[in-house]
């Protein structure tokens, strides 16, 4: 028998609780190989009003059970979403979540202003933990009367659902969820990349041309489930719980950790098709341990 | 596009760090043009991240794909171990691959294929299709090494060959650059029209860069890069494209592994 899979995030009722990373989704790239309309929602690359070009290269280092990356949130602009990657997912039975970065609460607002009148955006996820940003991005996410702010601002423009991205790389992560929750965030999602380094011991300088990255992957996993399971204790609003979750198991150890929702990301760059074998797996793992619905095991832990 | 294990037939050493893979993969020898390329992943979770490495050659007869490729690094000296039979995982093909068409024109009469190293491989799967294509049409095939050629005969049926090394050990002693500008020379044939693929190290591409607009030709290159994913989710491996405008040119970025790896080469910035 299918266990039933189906779950309300934030009023936004899903078919199952996977979702994709933001950064980890392109919906053409993506499409090669598989249909998102398998997945309860997929989560577009974080976008800011106007264009971003990123950081220099490498961007990209490997390391054991994961990766760093220092891609800087490169992205075409809002008004690009809304001419092409918006409307291009009309054709996909999904829930969609826009990723919104800025550099100040100026330019938060401006892109939510932007993108709020488009009907095809069922939730926002408010991107305040970004390490790769020199301004913005993570310094909202690491001080909480900031991180209070920003969400309240953006609150003020959309009635969309507000999923707050929160960084791990802070001495007490209930406290940056409580302030968003108290900003007005309707769901917080965990964890964004941890701040990391690798060094090439032959040339003697770091490997990604920025110094430092965000660090994800399998690696990350016990770390994420700590921070979902305290999260999720300290605050009433869900949680789309993500971190090096790369097997049907893990969607499940996030889920007794307290999720609502899981997103899948590194695993999809590992694993192009790892949404439909993590889709498979969760039903078969739920199956094996007699667990009928999803939602029996919500923060069971 | 496919995703999946594929049997590796046979394996073999063909010079010092070189190896030669040919693998068993009907979809994607009856379906890849030349230019694309393939990611091989391994099953250590220290190496996660796909290898791209180029397609050389498909026979999609006999669904089989040929790549060359050398060891720089743990991804791919793990596959240089792969015993014969050993299944791998892959997806493909991936990127753009060459624009064939662009030799279509009446006033091309010549193509030049230009490959330098690790960008030979990928030439011979190009030089073959140009040749399929345009039976008619001169081939100029130059490929640089360093040394030996570990590559060469295979592109005999398609073309004229011209091979360079740095140290002369076989052919033109000097860079593809300098076999061209020497074949240019003693050919006095420059009253029309070429086209020029190319792949190699950056610093072949923009010598080629600055040496094609000293003659009409157009170039197309295919860019290596340091990719994350390999298909186009991550925005690890992007490129900066110069967009010619009226007041001054722009710029654009493009991701290697999915806008390309072939760009124009009059658009490409190199850094």
């Amino acid at each position: 028998m299918k266990p039933e899979l189906k779950v309300d995030f934030a009023g936004v009722p899903l078919k199952n609780p996977l979702v994709t990373a933001s950064g980890t989704y392109n919906p053409e790239a993506s499409g090669q190989f598989y249909d998102p309309s398998i997945l309860g929602a997929v989560t577009l690359k974080g976008v800011s009003a106007e264009a971003w070009q990123g950081n220099p290269t490498p961007r990209i280092a490997e390391t054991y059970g994961g990766m760093l990356n220092s891609v800087g949130l490169q992205n075409p602009g809002a008004a690009e979403y809304l001419a092409h990657e918006i409307p291009y997912m009309e054709q996909f039975d999904t829930k969609v979540i826009v990723n919104l970065a800025g550099h100040s609460i100026e330019e938060y607002e401006r892109v939510t202003e932007m993108l709020c009148g488009a009907d095809r955006i069922d939730m926002f996820e408010l991107n305040i933990s970004c390490p790769n940003v020199k301004e913005g991005g993570m310094t909202f996410g690491t001080d909480a009367r900031m991180a209070e702010q920003v969400v309240k601002a953006v609150k003020r423009i959309t009635d969309k659902p507000l999923i707050v991205k929160l960084s791990p790389n802070v001495t007490d992560i209930t406290e940056i969820a409580r302030a968003a929750v108290a900003g007005g965030a309707d769901a917080l999602s965990l964890i964004n990349t941890l701040l990391g380094m690798r060094i090439d011991i032959r040339r003697r300088q770091p490997i990604l041309a920025r110094s430092v990255g965000g660090f994800s992957g399998p690696a990350v996993k016990p770390v994420a489930v700590r921070m979902v399971w305290q999260v999720s204790h300290a605050v009433d609003v869900p949680v789309l719980g993500m971190g090096g979750v790369s097997t049907g198991e893990d969607v499940v150890e996030m889920i007794m950790a307290g999720a609502t929702a899981v997103a899948l990301g590194t695993v999809c760059l590992t694993d192009p098709q790892a949404p439909v074998r993590i889709l498979g797996e969760l039903e078969e793992t739920l199956n094996r341990l007699g667990i009928r619905d999803v939602n029996e095991i919500r923060g069971c832990v | 596009m496919f995703y999946g294990k594929a049997r590796l037939i046979r394996q073999r050493k063909l010079a010092d760090g070189i190896f030669e893979m040919i693998l068993d993969l009907p979809e994607i020898a009856q379906t890849a043009v030349p230019g694309q390329f393939v990611d091989l992943y391994t099953e250590d979770p220290s190496l996660l991240l796909p290898r791209p490495i180029s397609i050389c050659d498909t026979d999609p007869e006999k669904g089989t794909v040929r790549l060359i490729y050398a060891v720089v690094g743990k991804g791919t000296d793990h596959f240089s171990r792969l015993a014969d039979g050993s299944m791998i995982r892959v997806s493909g093909p991936l990127g753009n691959g060459y624009p064939l068409e662009e030799a279509d024109s009446p006033f091309v009469t010549e193509i030049y294929v230009v490959g330098g190293g690790l960008g030979v491989p990928p030439m011979l799967f190009l030089a073959k299709e140009l040749y399929k294509r345009y039976p008619d049409k001169p081939i100029r095939i130059f490929n640089g090494f360093r040394s030996t050629p570990w590559i060469e005969a295979d592109f005999e049926p398609y073309g004229e060959v011209f091979s360079a090394s740095d140290d002369g050990a076989s052919g033109f002693m000097g860079n593809v650059i300098d076999a061209m500008e020497y074949r240019q020379v003693m050919a006095k044939d420059m009253d029309h029209e070429g086209v020029l693929y190319s792949c190699g190290p950056v610093p072949m591409l923009k010598a080629l860069q600055n040496w094609q607009t000293r003659y009409e030709m157009h170039s197309f290159f295919s860019l290596e890069a340091r990719m994350g994913c390999g298909y186009g989710a991550c925005a690890g491996c992007p490129v900066r494209l110069r967009v010619p405008g009226a007041d001054g040119d722009g710029e654009r970025l493009a991701s290697v592994c999915k806008d390309g790896p072939v760009f124009n080469g009059e658009e490409v910035i190199f850094a």
